[in-house]
């Protein structure tokens, strides 16, 4: 369930100024949440918004993602999904008791009996008279240890995901802790790097009164490049883009040109000003627009009564 | 009032502008101009511009009217020229006699603004001006590219003065100035008919001004142009809400700008480029460039090409950006290799692809073009996106179009590009099926992917040398270059390519249709009559 006026529990601190979060902005954390929480298997949603400007648009649109993501997860069986990790693949893992930290290549699955091994070859260590060895990790043993497909974060990144973590709690119901530590980001955003990072500065969020944390915090974000832990990744709209993601959010019409080499990616939401909206993109929505099918049905999450003024939305449901 | 530093601020004020975003239509009593609307716009239409010599007369026309809607100059500024305009009007429409009284009206007109003390426009300006100087803290915008090429009434000779009296006003001459500032207010001094509709569009529903004050005399309409916008859906457009200038779009169908205009606007790039409107067979889409410094070009529609900073700061590769031509703009400094063909790229994936030794690549990877163009003679590319659709494949009848030709390598989807290989078997146009047609979709694939790899790192390279050499002239990467309107820079190395350096004037928002050997021509426009 989208929560309920976060237009007046969430404040904007920009800056020195303090401002309750407008209408645009609400409507764009609104639209983040509602592209990535409907999941439909076997078809794809794909959702056009024209804006006056989309300047921090994506960013906004991120946090939505973050609370549906945070809103529907479920812990899974971290032992079934590594049996099923291609060998080859670069797995990290931390003992929880001497919080030793670990990177290390999956060689094989072995079982004895009953008993399940994963074998790993150590290939970091905070000895270097560990690199190199082979080890065989027990099932049993397993929950000793944290495994992650991605690089655990670094001291003060772990820092800031807890301070995220903690504001994004006050919003979403029974949020459960694991979910920011857990492997997958729930969207990935094609924008240019530098313009999306430096617009983000000095601007910061509270919500319900608790501390404001700065928005490049909140919003838990990553390289796509780059094997780091992150709740959403970025990318930037050129070469090939890897990775399997719930939503991918394409900030601009560079980011536009991507839309069809991104088959690993469920949902798409575009986002463009209206200088940027052309004869060109219109043709590929008038053709979605003589494809989609019913877009009412299965769709969850009530919508708004109203958007703010200035906002186009055009949403369409295909086969993927 | 928030500061506008931050990018949250400007937002906000953009999305608040908007919302309540105003037009303001200051109707200026001033008969005169009413009377020269009047006379000019029946001269309009007597005249028969399929007629080289009635053409001219019409231009000229325009240009005479427009200097004396779109000035803030006195009317009787020795620059504005308007008794010589008349005198040599006068002389050309000799030759045809219907038109001999109401150029005599016109002239009396004119002969009588100028002995008029004021300009009416100028003296609202100077109230204006007196007015916002008690508000310091907000931004007044004033829209000075009112027509493609030279705008009459604006003379070079009198940048400075007007750039006095309009004070602290921001002249907004191009699309690049709207990304940079908010307003409390632009002023438009006419009924901006003749403005680059792309610029038009951006500067009333870009959210950066609240309040739009029109200058009009009687008899100058100003039209709301139509923008594009996302097609309503079943889930949202109720729920959307338009603001009022949208409404009153809504409410009025066709541009409604004058005759003359409508005709001046297509008439002038005609006088320039005098390119086909319409596609036909071997011509290619292209958009006109003007510059400033009198020279012209045709570049791809859907082409690319290099752009540096406008204010000069180029400090890393990334500074230099690889612009869509459709999105090229006033203002905007692109780089074009001199000699026959603008395109710099083309001429990097040359060089890597010569040095890969991979110069059957190409012919490999689209050798399945032939096929495809022999089946749209049987068929339409229509046909060819709805067996596409009952294969699950969505496309565009645009994109067939693109991939038969050399411009277009070919679906950038890989499984688009299987299902039209497999469609180009099932009708008979590959001869082959299971397993030798999955290897040639694999090969075929598999070039493509490899030469756009190559023309990836072409781009880079391009980046890369352009960057080397921009500093080798230009010097000091720390400091802004100050670009003049023409610079040329060398490339050293294998292409030794001459580039230029050209400060765009205007564009042509229009497409137009022209053999492949135009395109990247660069034309020497000056003394075309069309640029005075």
């Amino acid at each position: 369930m989208f929560p309920a006026n976060i237009s007046l529990r969430i404040s904007v601190l920009d800056g020195n100024e303090s401002v309750r979060l407008p209408d645009w902005a609400a409507a764009l954390i609104w639209l983040g949440y509602w592209c990535r929480i409907n999941q439909q298997p076997g078809k794809r949603l794909i959702v056009f918004t024209v804006l006056p400007s989309r300047e921090l648009s994506a960013a906004f649109a991120g946090i939505g993602c973050l609370i549906a993501g945070a809103s529907v997860f479920e812990d899974c069986l971290s032992w079934t999904t590594f049996k099923n990790l291609p060998l080859g693949q670069n797995v990290f893992w931390i003992n929880r008791n001497t919080m030793a930290n670990y990177c290390g290549e999956i060689i094989g699955f072995k079982e004895y009996g009953d008993a399940e091994f994963i074998v790993v070859k150590v290939t970091k260590a905070p000895r270097k008279a560990e690199v190199g060895f082979i080890r065989e990790i027990s099932k049993s043993y397993f929950d000793e240890y944290r495994f992650t497909e991605e690089k655990p974060l670094s001291a003060p990144k772990k820092l800031s995901f807890d301070a995220a973590l903690q504001l994004l709690k006050s919003i979403v119901e029974n949020l459960n802790p694991k979910w920011v530590w857990a492997d997958g980001a729930e969207a990935l955003i094609l924008s240019g790097l530098s313009k999306f990072e430096n617009s983000m500065e000095g601007i910061s969020l509270s919500i319900d009164g608790n501390p404001p944390v700065a928005l490049s915090e909140l919003l838990c974000i990553g390289r796509n490049k780059e094997q780091t832990h992150a709740k959403l990744r970025i990318d930037h709209p050129r070469g090939v883009i890897n990775g399997r993601f719930p939503l991918a959010i394409l900030d601009g019409p560079h980011a536009f040109e991507k839309h069809e080499h991104l088959h690993s990616v469920a949902n798409l939401l575009i986002l463009l000003d209206r200088s940027e909206y052309n004869h060109g993109i219109q043709d590929t929505v008038l053709g979605l627009r003589s494809i989609s099918q019913d877009i009412t049905s299965g769709i969850c999450t009530p919508l708004p009564e109203k958007f703010a003024h200035g906002i186009e939305i055009s949403a369409y449901l295909i086969d993927a | 009032m928030s500061s506008l530093n931050t990018s949250f601020s400007r937002t906000n004020r953009i999305f608040e502008n908007a919302r309540r975003m105003s037009l303001v239509r200051h109707e200026i009593e001033f008969p005169l101009a009413a009377n020269i609307i009047q006379i000019s716009s029946r001269l309009f239409q007597i005249l028969d511009r399929s007629d080289s010599v009635q053409t001219e007369i019409s231009r000229r026309l325009w240009v005479l009217r427009s200097t004396v809607l779109f000035t803030f100059l006195p009317f009787n500024d020795s620059d504005l020229k308007l008794e010589l305009q008349m005198k040599e009007l006068k002389f050309a429409a000799e030759s045809i006699p219907e038109t001999s009284t109401m150029i005599e009206s016109l002239g009396k007109c004119i002969s009588e603004i100028l002995t008029y003390p004021s300009n009416p426009k100028r003296e609202w300006l100077n109230h204006h001006i007196s007015e916002s100087a008690k508000n310091v803290l907000e931004k007044t915008g004033i829209l000075t590219a009112l027509s493609a090429g030279k705008t009459p009434g604006w003379p070079i000779e009198k940048t400075t003065q007007l750039k006095e009296l309009i004070g602290s006003i921001i002249p907004i001459a191009s699309r690049k100035t709207l990304k940079s500032n908010i307003f409390q207010n632009i002023i438009l001094p006419c009924a901006c008919n003749n403005v680059s509709s792309l610029l038009l569009t951006d500067l009333l529903f870009s959210g950066i001004a609240s309040t739009f004050d029109i200058l009009l005399y009687p008899g100058e309409k100003f039209h709301i142009p139509k923008r594009l916008m996302l097609p309503d859906d079943d889930l949202f457009s109720s729920r959307l809400q338009k603001s009022e200038i949208e409404r009153e779009v809504l409410m009025v169908s066709g541009n409604g700008s004058a005759e003359e205009d409508s005709w001046l606007n297509e008439a002038f790039w005609q006088g320039l480029h005098g390119a086909n409107r319409t596609s036909s067979y071997g011509l290619s889409p292209a958009r006109y460039i003007l510059f400033y410094d009198g020279a012209g070009v045709f570049l791809p529609a859907d082409g690319r090409v290099i752009t540096l900073p406008a204010d000069g700061n180029v400090r890393n590769e990334a500074d230099l950006d690889l612009l869509p031509v459709g999105n090229i703009s006033e203002g905007d400094i692109v780089v074009l290799r001199s000699g026959d063909s603008g395109s710099l790229l083309d001429n990097a994936s040359e060089r890597i692809m010569g040095r890969a030794d991979n110069e059957s690549l190409l012919e490999t990877a689209t050798n399945w073009k032939e096929p495809l163009d022999a089946l749209l003679l049987t068929h339409t590319c229509a046909d060819v996106v709805k067996e596409l659709a009952e294969r699950g494949i969505s496309t565009r009848v645009a994109s067939i179009h693109q991939w038969v030709g050399p411009e277009v390598l070919g679906p950038g989807d890989e499984r688009v590009f299987r299902e039209l290989i497999n469609l180009l078997a099932d009708k008979g146009k590959i001869q082959k099926s299971g397993v030798d047609l999955t290897s040639y979709a694999d090969k075929c694939w598999h070039g493509l992917q490899v030469i756009r790899g190559l023309h990836q790192k072409a781009g880079n390279l391009i980046r890369q040398d352009l960057f080397k050499a921009l500093f080798k002239k230009f010097g000091n990467r720390s400091a802004p270059v100050t670009f003049s309107d023409r610079d040329t820079i060398h490339i050293e190395g294998d292409t030794d390519a001459e580039l230029l350096i050209m400060r765009v004037n205007s564009v042509d928002t229009n497409v137009a249709y022209v053999p492949q050997s135009r395109l990247g021509k660069i034309d020497d426009l000056k003394g075309n009559k069309w640029l005075g």
